[in-house]
């Protein structure tokens, strides 16, 4: 009966690493700037996930949002260990030799550049967005925010972006 | 809707889903406040340079190659994980097996339908011919749409031009209404490219030569935009799978609006003579489903791009 369960357990968190797993490969894939420490670090989600499983299950209440959280955290200790943090000069933004030359790297860095310059809690929720493909209700399950607070964090953080962006093509 | 009203709303409009009362009020408020719109578009071109357009996930996606398992991880929690791993395995196969998603496209920019029908926009520019002189607007709304289609302004097609234009299947005529492939790209917002049944699996293929000038941008109006009466009646696109020569490049989200949305796609194409003809194909993933009638429904599909001026 108990192997049953865990089985049963065990397909549900199939289904649910197979529902989230894209979106939190890219969100850490532009938190981390490449895909195989993204793919690194989202693995070691699922491996924690299936531990907490295995104990018995823990009372999550939200287990997506829970894996997010894990991952937003996971992926920050990755940057603290490895030293870098992503730190951007805030004037100017880089720009390809030409347009052919765009790739991920570029946007990598262009994008966080951008969101340099906000402060961390609005960007977070900006990357959530984006990169997590996240509703506002999601990341405020994620972050442990109100719905209007998510939404307010997002209107500031992007109202920041769109200044910001307005400023340096005035320049 | 006032404009501090506006602009402390104006984050839902960037949510997942957005609940349609929301957006019909703030496409009122923009139809009559440039100020608004502006400050909208800013916020769209804002969001549309942190949307990932590169991301390794979706490549990954597109070559089709399964994700290679991170040895580290595994390493470093197997000694006390042997036996919860040999349960997951299944999972853990099934999870890798599986390939990443494409990139997801959200529009660019959204233009309402005027508050005037064609025959009042043939008028209105009748008038301006006779007179040169600019006439009222007011009431009009946002007259983006009509320009696009109608006006004489430059665009990509100065220089670019699709050689045919086919679909997976498409309603049958009724009377002197016709549904086929063409509707959707004949610059009449009033002829619509219908499916035959629900639509989903349904696709469009528009053909280029290679020598055509390239493709950044794609601009749908979804729906049967005629009137709002009938564009609610029949389905519209919810999610767009597009195909560059077979290759999934994307998958375009559409808004439920009767607006036209333009996506920025990239650069396609070769604009190289030397070049064989190359495809775009549009297949419908999901759909906002009519109150009338099952089949899907899209009035125009068209482009920009570069190389032209």
């Amino acid at each position: 009966m108990g192997l049953l369960t865990f089985w049963h357990n065990d397909k549900a968190v199939e289904r649910l690493m197979e529902a989230e797993r894209q979106a939190m490969l890219q969100y850490a894939c532009y938190r981390l700037g490449n895909l195989d420490d993204a793919e690194d670090v989202v693995q070691d989600v699922f491996v924690r996930f299936y531990q907490l499983q295995s104990e018995g299950g823990t009372g999550i209440k939200n287990p997506s949002a829970y894996l997010f959280r894990m991952l937003a955290n996971l992926c920050i200790s990755r940057q603290r260990e490895a030293g870098r943090y992503v730190t951007v000069p805030l004037a100017g933004q880089p720009e390809p030799a030409n347009p052919e030359a765009e790739d991920f790297d570029w946007e990598f860095r262009r994008i966080n550049q951008l969101l340099a310059g906000i402060p961390e809690e609005q960007a977070e929720v900006i990357r959530l967005r984006f990169y997590g493909d996240k509703s506002f209700r999601e990341i405020a399950n994620i972050l442990g925010l109100t719905l209007t607070t998510a939404k307010s964090r997002f209107a500031y953080g992007m109202e920041k972006v769109r200044r910001g962006m307005l400023a340096s093509h005035s320049v | 809707m006032d404009c501090k009203e506006f602009r402390n709303i104006v984050a839902d409009l960037f949510d997942k889903d957005v609940e349609p009362s929301i957006r019909a009020k703030c496409e009122e408020h923009m139809g009559e406040c440039r100020a608004c719109r502006k400050y909208y578009e800013d916020m769209l071109a804002a969001a549309e340079a942190l949307r990932p357009k590169y991301s390794p996930v979706a490549e990954n996606k597109e070559t089709g190659s399964s994700l290679p398992m991170p040895h580290s991880s595994l390493f470093k929690v197997a000694a006390s994980l042997v036996g919860i791993l040999m349960l997951s395995g299944i999972a853990l196969a099934a999870y890798h097996a599986k390939s990443a998603g494409q990139a997801v496209i959200e529009p660019l920019s959204i233009h309402a339908m005027p508050k005037i029908t064609k025959a009042e926009w043939d008028r209105h520019m009748k008038l301006l011919d006779k007179t040169g002189e600019p006439t009222d607007t007011t009431g009009y709304g946002d007259l983006t749409v009509y320009n696009d289609l109608y006006g004489c302004s430059c665009s990509w097609y100065c220089g670019g031009s699709v050689k045919s234009v086919a679909a997976s299947s498409h309603l049958q005529r009724i009377g002197a209404f016709s549904y086929e492939a063409g509707n959707a790209h004949d610059f009449n917002h009033e002829t619509v490219w219908a499916t035959k049944g629900k639509g989903i699996g349904e696709s469009l293929t528009y053909t280029f030569e290679g020598g055509c000038p390239r493709i950044t941008k794609v601009k749908i109006l979804s729906g049967h935009v005629k009137n709002e009466e009938i564009w609610r009646a029949n389905s519209r696109v919810k999610r767009l799978r597009m195909y560059c020569d077979g290759k999934p490049i994307a998958t375009l989200a559409l808004q439920d609006s009767r607006t036209l949305q333009t996506f920025n796609v990239g650069t396609l194409g070769y604009h190289d003579s030397t070049k064989p003809d190359w495809t775009l194909r549009f297949e419908i993933l999901d759909v906002y489903p009519g109150t009338r009638y099952d089949d899907t429904v899209i009035a125009e599909l068209y482009f920009d791009g570069i190389d032209v001026h």
